[in-house]
């Protein structure tokens, strides 16, 4: 089954964007950066494009991978042209992060395009360096301006690979043509467990081609199997141009270690003694390769808060590293067996909140609130009960404590459905009621809706799937794959989402009017 | 030569199998494996960087596990909190965490052990830490500052005491400790004997990796290693948080970025690389991953930093290494990349910084004097390893300084002081623009410390572009160069006063006698 790697150098020398190439050179990056180009052959490439993601105001991180020990060197200007350059760094890059280097660029302009010129200098012959390649993200406007941003998740699930003559990994394509400010990747960044096969029937006859390389030939057990998970998906045109033009703000869910993993699972005794090593793999290769700010407090941390200026604050969860075991192996109605975001994110979640004086309050799950799972929230019709507990809590708050405007979004499930939850129809009635907007998968099987769980009351609005006729895991070629379009506008501060396909097809759309914040006293 | 492993004693010994981790989560039971094979704490702990809110600790485990810490405000950990932070081969298994929301001037004890990653149920015994977080309010505050541990082959002779400096600043009990640079000597090996004046012999321990100048990643962890094996440096690190500064010696002696490595003492070092920077990368990364250090991803290998430190003092660390022009003859008559020194990247924020700073003192730590000749090549004897160069107006690297001197001078930053080390000997200048050739500049002070361990140097000739006015010196007399004299390893002591503000400065050695003392009282705006 596993099929010799394609020749990484075939991709190394591609170019994603052609800017101003042998421009004025690198004079902002201090002395040693001449504008000296070597002829030689041999100059360090960057392996897999361009990546930029966590932006704010003033600030976003940017990404390169390049193929030896090397010195990233970054550029930042406002126009491709270079003339006029804004900020410069350099980061080395060694073995010990496979080559990866991430930089945060600060004091940017806001609301401003940024193009951002990165190439490597050979630590073993300093004169060389290679080609630089140019990426551009979008600051956050500080003043009530309009803004977009696109979600999903859910990336070459279930042996969907890339097969070049289908188009890739197209979703990323068609949500790079909405020219979005951002995009949040809702988790399953990459499947560590799901192989990709050179082959792959599918349900109407035919046969899906995969690309393949020998780190997806298995499940991903070392540091090298992950990261292999994260280039592979790089692997594809598609990806590489939207990520070299749109900002990402990456979340974990379970595939980026295992199917349904969790710390608590290691009460059960059939888990393997090793998962947290698992864990800690998964977790390196997540953070070397998704272009994330990190938190010296912790740094494995995936949750965090990302203001987008004044209409929109993006809190990013993380419902995978604190959580108790799944199911009903350690019932107790609350604490830790309990926990899915656990005490410290929730303390965290409430108090940004609490904080925020964002229009806009756009909560990113990696999973949703409302479906039956063994792995998720929902355990059930009935009142609160273990992980809902927690959300109970939550919802609480935000009610209480006047918190206006928030909405959820996540991928996971692998269809799009638009969820209004509803204190009058729930087992559990403290909360204001509020939207879930679920999207995905953007390149993996398509699955039929889950059941809906009372508790919290959600009543489906809309939703696109796949049904028990046309079966499970439909191949991503059959058109339902999905991501969610969130426009607001800048005068007005309505915000419209769209639930959109493969084929750019708006399938269904609501407009929401932001309530009036509740201000007195809400600080 | 024989191979000495990492000492499994202990630095405190605290109520070890106390009550386990309940405020960990979930997963950490109160369960104590019996393996006999459980994660340990091979190397101390370490704190640093600390703030009126903020510390950053650090320890090594001896294979993958899971960093589990947490902090109180006392040492019974009562109502202590937690954090994690895993640690794969992928940095030594170190691992370092920031720990957030503390009260100020208060002392924070932290509890670390390690979780092993290949079985959760394994927890390997806790280490206890502590350090004084910077205090909110007018409170005296005192720290020590030396440089340049284990140089020129004097490793730990564990029969004469090891590495006595720190014990000695431990004794002093300062609030944090400045580390102004050759933390390490990666370019100087360890030998198993080295011969002392009086004719007796040094007993080193000795390890591998500081066998040869290293070259690998595993040998420049392989310095740091090694001096964590010292007693009295690992009781310092349990109990002083250090801010950590690099200079030459954690890459090479007198190295720039792209310095070809050709140089005779290169040849003779035998170095596979034949370029500095090549070297500098796996060495920032070695020092990085074994410095307690706050980092950040807008660079992650940026040294120079500024350390709040309540309302008496701000604390500037710079790097004189990462950005430098060659090293040459020092001596262009106008300011280009060939006369970078700080770079002005480093010069700008520094300027912002001073300006903002609101602090009484601005200690600026620099890895290297403002004024002292120090020659690049030693065998050509020819070049500027430093800043000075000769007698005379500014030229080459002092074009950057005398250009910083003068922008404090009229941007009014009053009450600036430099403390540093490097040159292996201590002394106290006084820059005195009636006396210099540039005199655009208001006067200060220039504390010269050092070494902690390492052979006594000097005195190295001053240069009077600046006007430096040697107020105090001792280095050793010319039959000690060189040697780990008794009474020639020094560290600086300051002690800022909370009532009247006013700093006094103590020049100290590893015999804890006062050299000699300053009180400097702050001007007021």
């Amino acid at each position: 089954m596993p099929v010799k790697m394609r020749n990484a150098t075939a991709l190394t020398r591609r170019r994603l964007l052609i800017a101003g190439a042998a421009s004025a050179g690198m004079t902002m990056l201090g002395s040693h950066a001449r504008p000296y180009l070597s002829r030689a052959a041999d100059r360090p490439g960057i392996t897999h494009g361009l990546q930029s993601g966590d932006v704010t105001t003033d600030s976003g991180v940017v990404w390169a991978r390049t193929d030896r020990p090397a010195r990233m060197l970054v550029e930042a200007a406002t126009t491709d042209s270079f003339r006029d350059i804004l900020t410069g760094t350099t980061v080395d890059v060694l073995p010990e992060t496979d080559f990866t280097a991430k930089a945060l660029l600060e004091e940017l302009p806001a609301g401003t395009d940024i193009f951002y010129r990165i190439r490597f200098q050979d630590l073993a012959s300093p004169t060389i360096f290679g080609e630089p390649m140019v990426g551009h993200f979008r600051t956050a406007p500080d003043v009530p301006h309009s803004l977009s941003f696109v979600w999903s998740g859910d990336t070459a699930g279930q042996g969907w690979g890339i097969d070049a003559t289908r188009g890739g990994m197209r979703t990323y394509a068609t949500m790079l043509e909405n020219r979005p400010d951002f995009f949040i990747h809702s988790g399953d960044t990459i499947y560590a467990d799901c192989t990709i096969p050179a082959k792959q029937p599918m349900p109407d006859g035919e046969t899906w081609h995969n690309l393949v390389t020998d780190e997806k030939s298995r499940v991903a057990e070392t540091l090298a199997d992950y990261r292999g998970n994260y280039k592979y998906n790089l692997l594809d045109a598609n990806v590489r141009a939207f990520n070299a033009q749109v900002p990402m703000f990456a979340q974990w869910d379970d595939h980026e270690v295992r199917d349904d993993w969790g710390p608590g699972e290691l009460v059960r005794a059939s888990v393997r003694r090793d998962l947290l090593l698992l864990a800690a793999r998964g977790c390196r290769a997540f953070h070397e390769f998704m272009p994330m700010r990190e938190a010296p407090a912790e740094p494995g941390r995936v949750y965090r808060r990302i203001p987008y200026g004044p209409l929109l604050d993006v809190f990013m969860l993380d419902m995978r590293s604190y959580r108790g075991p799944n199911g009903r192996v350690a019932p107790g109605p609350c604490g830790p067996a309990a926990s899915l975001l656990g005490p410290k994110q929730i303390a965290w979640l409430k108090r940004a909140l609490k904080a925020s004086r964002a229009t806009w309050k756009v909560i990113a799950a990696d999973l949703p609130l409302g479906l039956a799972s063994g792995d998720a929230v929902g355990f059930g019709d009935g009142p609160p009960y273990a992980r809902e507990l927690e959300i109970a809590d939550l919802l609480a708050f935000i009610k209480r404590a006047r918190i206006r405007n928030t909405l959820w979004i996540t991928a996971d499930v692998h269809y799009t459905a638009a969820h209004y939850y509803d204190p009058d129809r729930a087992q559990f009635q403290d909360f204001d009621p509020f939207w879930e907007f679920v999207s995905g998968p953007i390149h993996a099987g398509t699955w039929w809706p889950s059941d809906l769980d009372n508790t919290f009351g959600p009543r489906v609005m809309f939703q696109k799937a796949s049904s028990r006729e046309l079966g499970e895991n439909l191949p991503p070629s059959f058109g339902l794959q999905f991501f969610g379009h969130v426009a607001i506008d800048g005068a007005s501060e309505v915000m419209t989402v769209t639930l959109k396909d493969v084929g750019d097809n708006a399938l269904w759309s609501v407009d929401l009017a932001p309530k009036p914040d509740a201000a007195p006293g809400s600080s | 030569m024989p191979i000495i492993r990492p000492s499994r004693r202990r630095i405190l010994k605290l109520a070890a199998a106390s009550t386990a981790f309940t405020a960990l989560g979930g997963i950490a039971r109160p369960y104590l494996s019996r393996a006999a094979d459980r994660p340990l704490i091979s190397h101390g702990v370490q704190s640093g960087d600390v703030s009126v809110d903020s510390g950053v600790v650090w320890a090594r485990a001896d294979r993958p596990a899971r960093m589990r810490v947490e902090t109180a405000t006392t040492d019974s950990f009562k109502d202590a909190r937690g954090v994690f932070v895993d640690a794969l081969p992928e940095t030594d298994f170190t691992a370092k965490a920031l720990i957030e929301d503390l009260p100020a001037g208060q002392d924070i004890f932290y509890r670390i052990r390690f979780q092993d990653l290949s079985d959760p149920n394994v927890l390997g015994e806790p280490m206890v830490g502590r350090f004084r977080t910077a205090p909110a309010d007018r409170r005296s505050v005192s720290f020590v500052w030396s440089g340049d541990t284990a140089g020129q082959g004097w490793g730990i002779d564990e029969a004469r005491g090891g590495m006595r400096t720190y014990a000695t600043m431990h004794k002093n009990r300062p609030d944090f400790f400045i580390h102004s640079g050759d933390t390490i000597y990666a370019d100087a090996p360890i030998p198993a004997e080295m011969k002392l004046p009086n004719g007796e012999i040094w007993k080193n321990i000795v390890t591998e990796e500081k066998s040869k100048p290293a070259e690998t990643l595993a040998e420049f962890r392989g310095n740091y290693k090694y001096n964590l094996l010292d007693t009295n440096l690992r009781a310092f690190n349990a109990e002083v948080p250090m801010f950590a500064q690099w200079d030459d010696h954690e890459v090479t002696n007198n190295w720039w970025p792209v310095e070809p490595l050709t140089r005779a003492e290169h040849l003779r070092k035998k170095y596979v690389d034949k370029n500095a920077l090549a070297l500098a990368v796996r060495a920032g990364r070695a020092f990085h991953d074994y410095m307690p250090m706050r980092t950040s991803i807008a660079e992650p290998g940026r040294v120079y930093r500024k350390i709040s430190y309540g309302p008496l003092l701000d604390v500037f660390m710079l790097d004189m290494r990462s950005y430098r022009g060659p090293n040459g003859a020092d001596d262009q008559q106008t300011y280009g990349p060939d006369a970078y020194f700080l770079g002005p990247t480093q010069v700008a924020w520094l300027k912002r910084e001073l300006m903002a700073s609101r602090a009484t003192w601005k200690v600026i730590a620099a890895d290297m004097p403002l004024s002292l000749i120090v020659v690049y090549d030693v065998d050509r004897h020819w070049g500027s390893e430093a800043i000075a160069q000769g007698d005379g107006p500014p030229r080459g690297r002092e074009l950057e300084i005398a250009d910083l001197l003068s922008f404090m001078k009229h941007a009014g930053i009053r009450n600036t002081v430099w403390l540093t080390a490097d040159v292996h000997y201590s002394a106290a200048h006084y820059y005195d623009p009636d006396k210099a050739q540039f005199q655009d500049f208001e006067p200060f002070w220039e504390f010269v410390s050092g070494p902690i361990h390492a052979g006594a140097f000097g005195p190295n000739q001053l240069d009077n572009t600046f006007g430096p006015q040697l107020v105090f010196v001792k280095a050793p007399a010319k039959e000690l160069l060189t040697s780990l004299g008794d009474d020639l390893q020094a560290f600086g002591h300051v002690a800022i006063d909370g009532q009247t503000q006013a700093m006094t400065v103590t020049l100290k050695d590893w015999n804890d006698r006062s050299l000699w003392a300053r009180t400097l009282d702050p001007k007021m705006a």
